[in-house]
């Protein structure tokens, strides 16, 4: 993994995240909130992690930013600024990040590159789910049929 | 210097401060989804760091292998 794509992709990241949290405007705020999933999918990709970094692209900017964009635009009525900051929030933010990195830091067998691997491909996650995980992948197809079959068993008794 | 896993640890833990303050220091319910939004993308990150830099993981097959799942796993 090399050096430069990563500092400044992490640069990347964490700008648009902390835009995200500070915009006023609640559309800057969402659209700073894309380009940070972009910036997670793009570390993931570098990672070596691309099924999970494409899943991310299409599941997070292809539909809950674009969800949340529509939400925005429909119910225009009420959004506006967002009043003020709360200093207490932003407290306990800086001190989450102060102890979580205080942690890391003292951590010594987290200070360790990155071993070279073999590419991981689609194939490869198909074959461990179809032979090691075949009952947990079972089970998380049982889960959302019956989401998908609760949904429309409310969608149903709403239009009687 | 090439990253190492604290690196990306510590970006990660950077991200997830980010989203803690917009999820307590915004009014707004778009505002607060937005931020435990950003807060499920750090955690994300942090299985896929620990499963690229752990070695034996991600350099074999190891769901093949017997003696890693029962070791490790226990399954």
């Amino acid at each position: 993994m090399s050096s430069v794509p990563f500092v400044l992709i992490a640069v990347l990241t964490l700008a648009a995240a902390l835009a995200a949290a500070t915009l006023q405007k609640l559309m800057h705020a969402t659209l700073s909130f894309a380009l940070t999933f972009v910036g997670v999918a793009a570390l993931f990709f570098l990672l070596g992690a691309e099924f999970v970094g494409l899943a991310l692209i299409f599941v997070y900017i292809g539909a809950v930013a674009v969800l949340v964009v529509f939400t925005i635009l429909l119910t225009r009525r009420d959004v506006g600024k967002d009043r003020g900051v709360n200093w207490g929030g932003a407290f306990l933010a800086v001190a989450m990040f102060g102890g979580l990195t205080w942690a890391i830091l003292k951590t010594q067998s987290v200070a360790i590159a990155a071993p070279h691997i073999r590419a991981l491909t689609v194939r490869r996650i198909g074959e461990a789910l179809m032979t090691s995980y075949v009952w947990p992948l079972q089970c998380v197809g049982l889960l959302l049929t019956a989401a998908l079959i609760g949904a429309l068993v409310l969608v149903m008794e709403e239009k009687q | 210097v090439t990253p190492t896993l604290q690196v990306v640890l510590i970006v990660s833990a950077a991200l997830f401060s980010a989203g803690l303050l917009a999820a307590l220091s915004r009014r707004h319910a778009i505002f607060i989804l937005i931020g435990i939004e950003m807060m499920l993308g750090a955690a994300n990150l942090n299985f896929i760091a620990f499963w690229r830099f752990w070695p034996s993981i991600a350099a074999t097959d190891w769901y093949y292998d017997r003696d890693f799942l029962n070791r490790y796993c226990c399954c």
